[in-house]
Parts: C-alpha cells; structure tokens; sequence
C-alpha cells in the first residue's frame, strides 16, 4: 500500500502575499487514520484544501503515482460544519444520498442501489430515525454523523475530515470515531484536521503538526513529544493542553 | 371584468400573445429562480438583467436579434464579475454594483443613439400587449431549453447549490454549472424584457422562488411551486394591467409581491405566524 500515499513536496500558500504555508514536504500514509494538529491559525485547514485542489498553492501533492484528478472520486471531503448552508431544503437522507453522486457519473439518476448505500451509511452512524428530518432539524453531533454517512456513502478511498469534532455531543464523537476506526480496518485512509490535544494519541496513528511549516510528522508515538508540543504551543502550555497524557 | 378580459383573450391575438409569453416567462423564471436564490446568487441576477441593456442597443444598430448582443453582455457581465471578485480583495455584493451598474449606464446612452423601433420606456418596464409571434418563439425555446437543462443536470443542480466545496473535491465541474446558470439567466432575462422589462426582470426571478421555498422542504416541490407561482402572478398581473390599462411589469411583479407576503406571514411551518407562536412555546 505505500505506493497509495499521498507526497506533498515543497508545497507553499500564500493568501494575498502574507505566507500560510511554508515549505512543507510530507508523505501522508495510506491506510492509516493521520491527524493535523497545531494552534489558531497554522494552516491545517489549508493544508487540507491545497491537498484537494480548493485552493491555489505553489508546489506538488500527488497520490501514489497519480495526481489529484485521477482518484477525485475516492476522496470524500467533509468541510468545517459552519460553512454548510443548513437552510437548504433537503433531508437526512437526500443528503446522504448526494455521497453518492460522484461516483454515478453526469446525468444519470440514483437508482435502488445508490438508495441502499445511503441507507447502510445512515445505519452505521445510527441516523437512521431522522431520514425524513430537515437538516435544520439536527443538533451539531447528529450532523456531522449525516456528513460522516454521506462520505461514507461515497464509497471513497480517503476520507478528509475538517475539525469533525468541534462543537458536538460525547456520543455523536465516540460513533464517529468508532467508525473511523473501523473504515481504518478496513483498509480506507483519513487526514483529520483537529485541534484538541487530549484525545490525540487516542484518535491517530500519524500525525502532522503544523504551525504554518512543518514542526513533526511520523507515527503518534514518535512526534507526540514534549518537545515537538513545546516548539508549536511553548513549553509551559504542553501539560494543561495535552490533560497529562504524553510521552518524554 | 374577467369576463371584459375572457372576451378580450377570445378576440384579439395581442391579448393571447400576451398571455402565453407571460405564462412562459412566469414558468421559466420559477424554475431557474429556484437553484438562483438556493445558490444566493439573487444579486447576481440582478446584475445581469440590467447588463443586457448594452447589448440590446447595439443589436438593434446592427439589425441583429437582441437576444445575440443581450446574451454576449450578460455573459460578459458574470465573466467580469467573477474575475474582478477573484483577482482583487474586493467583495463579491460590490464588485457587482460596479459591473452592472456600469453596463446599464453604457446600456442607457446606446439605447438613445440607437432609438428607433424600440423606446427606453418599454425595455426598462416591459410592454407585454405589443408581443410578436417571434417573441413568443423565442421565450418558447429559451423555456425548453432551461427545463431540459434543468432535468437532465438536476442531480448536479442539486449537489453544487448545496454543497460546491465537497463537489468540487470529488470532482465534479462546478464552475461549469455556474457558468451554464449564468447563461441561461441571461437567456431568461432577454426574453423577460418583454413582459416584465429589465428592471424587473430579477423580481421574477427571485419572487416566486422565495415564496416556494417558505412553503415547503423538499427541492422538487420548491420548482414545480416556483413555476406555478410566477405563472399564476403573469396571469393575475396581466388581468390587472388589461383591465386597468397599468404597464404590465408592475402588475405582475406586485402580484408575485402579494403572494410573496401571503406565504410569508401564513406559511405552515416558515411562516411569521407560527414561527412566533413556536418561539414564545
């Protein structure tokens, strides 16, 4: 599978030339559920977006031997919650079901089995009630379960997850994650933007930490340091951030 | 007096001219409108129904079909508003008074040099009682142009209005569509200069779409209420302005108003009424 990883070299963002980005050369491995931490403002959310092409940027991301045209279809992207329009008049399932269109192709219509994805998908985060409820009807945790079923339903390769944990109830976190995990085990590979430290070496196996260059990135158990938390958040900050769990 | 308008529908070809362009213009508005307010593009439409007024005078200078030059300045509109959105700091609601309201300045001194089959009056306010069979062709074809378009990529409508940003991940042509939207409502703004006039035209647009959308949840039933609408306001609009000799695009666009504010305060679950009786609960 390590032909399958993602290689982002030299790769630069400048937004109306202030630098967001700075020379970041990376390989995000397949298979593997890989975080991008760092504080307000360190470009995880923009690296996520340059890595699928959403915004301009100087540099190379490839996918395996493939560039990112070529398996656009595999990858399912979730945004940051508060830039979705919640007063679309669409319903849980309908969303869900859009997952599928990518992969259907220009013109043609979601058939019996586009539907039976989008059914299985709302059962596995256990939405499955609320498939005739507006969008606008949902709490924050139950929507971001829709959009994990919707990526879900996509049938993708990578999952791109942005801040997927903010703002939601214990049990919606704890199902997602659960999923995750499992889609993991099944061979699918996730980048997750997330900013909180305590749940870190729970959640990842890989990790970038980020604060508008490159400070680490390896396995959870390599990078999660002191030290490396000490160069992004200062070394006074790293106990209270982290809850305690952290290696030397 | 309806059976003044009845009679009037029966004997004169101008009436029945005006009723099915009107009806046509109310249908086709409503199904676009729909995907333009769900995409926050009202004032987009606004800006391109007042940019075709440019290429409306210099068509009729070089004794073209005004839907030629009308279409070039409306695209060209959403091409220029798009790239100066994109290539400066500026925001996209100011970056659109610039554009359109340039256009439509450029568009009123050519109309007056231009001045000889049409008048200024008329395509600003619309005059649907002076219709011509070509017209009405026209509006024909714009309309089943827009419903094929609109059926075939309803799928694509849907996923880019909702969500452009995952789309466009997954790799779907989102700019296409936009462009192609961008297109067929400059379309239907040359054939609404007619009915409703350029000034107006945006009101049809966003009008009936609006009250669709406080009366129900669901996309589909959103256009088919949409179009039904802006034809039901045409029809009413077009009594009004017969029967009280009154210009035809105000009556209609105060009809589609009427409604507006009928669904607005009544509507069952995003009307005014029950939401304040929900939120005082």
């Amino acid at each position: 599978m390590k032909d399958a990883m993602i290689q982002i070299n030299n790769l630069n963002v400048y937004y109306s030339n202030k630098i967001a980005l700075q020379d970041v050369n990376i390989s995000i491995p397949s298979g593997k559920i890989t975080g991008i931490i760092g504080p307000n403002g360190a470009g995880k959310s923009t690296l996520m977006k340059s890595m699928l092409g959403l915004i301009d940027y100087q540099g190379t991301v490839s996918f395996g031997r493939n560039k990112l045209e070529q398996v656009q279809k595999d990858i399912a992207y979730v945004e940051q919650r508060q830039d979705l329009d919640l007063t679309f008049p669409i319903n849980v399932f309908d969303t869900v079901l859009l997952g599928t269109y990518p992969k259907l192709g220009l013109v043609k219509r979601p058939g019996k089995k586009e539907k039976q994805l989008a059914k299985e998908a709302l059962e596995t985060v256990d939405m499955q009630e609320y498939s005739d409820h507006q969008i606008s009807e949902l709490s924050g945790g139950q929507l971001q379960r829709v959009f994990i079923a919707r990526a879900i339903a996509q049938q993708p390769e990578w999952f791109f997850l942005d801040e997927p944990f903010v703002g939601i109830d214990v049990v919606s976190e704890e199902v997602i994650i659960d999923v995750l995990k499992k889609l993991r085990d099944q061979g699918k590979s996730m980048v997750i933007v997330h900013h909180d430290l305590s749940k870190v070496t729970k959640y990842f196996d890989h990790l970038v930490m980020l604060n508008e260059e490159v400070i680490a990135d390896g396995p959870v158990d390599q990078v999660f340091t002191k030290q490396y938390l000490g160069n992004i958040y200062g070394t006074g900050f790293v106990e209270a951030l982290t809850g305690g769990v952290i290696s030397d | 007096m309806i059976n003044n308008f009845v009679d009037g529908l029966m004997n004169y070809q101008f009436l029945q001219n005006a009723l099915i362009t009107s009806l046509l213009v109310g249908f086709v508005s409503g199904i676009l409108g729909a995907f333009i307010i769900l995409r926050g593009m009202s004032l987009m439409g606004d800006a391109i129904s007042h940019s075709v007024l440019p290429g409306v005078a210099v068509s009729y200078m070089f004794g073209l079909n005004y839907v030629f030059g009308a279409s070039f300045f409306g695209i060209l509109t959403a091409i220029l508003i798009g790239y100066i959105t994109e290539k400066s700091t500026l925001k996209n609601d100011t970056v659109i008074g610039i554009v359109f309201s340039s256009f439509f300045a450029l568009g009123i001194i050519l109309i007056s040099f231009a001045e000889s089959a049409t008048n200024l009056y008329h395509i600003l306010f619309g005059n649907v009682l002076a219709v011509r069979d070509s017209d009405i062709v026209l509006t024909a074809i714009v309309t089943v142009i827009s419903l094929i378009f609109i059926l075939i990529f309803f799928k694509e409508l849907k996923l880019t209005s909702f969500d452009p940003v995952m789309a466009k991940a997954a790799g779907l042509p989102v700019k296409f569509f936009h462009y192609a939207l961008m297109f067929l409502l400059t379309l239907v703004a040359v054939v609404s200069l007619q009915t409703v006039g350029t000034i107006l035209v945006i009101s049809m647009l966003v009008t009936p779409a609006a009250t669709a959308y406080l009366l129900t949840d669901n996309l589909k039933i959103m256009i088919v209420l949409s179009a039904l609408i802006g034809m039901l306001s045409s029809i009413i609009g077009l009594f009004f302005s017969y029967s009280y000799n009154l210009a035809s695009g105000a009556t209609i666009v105060l009809t589609a108003a009427v409604f507006f504010l009928l669904a607005f305060l009544f509507a069952p679950k995003k009307g005014l009424i029950v939401r304040n009786r929900l939120s005082r609960n």
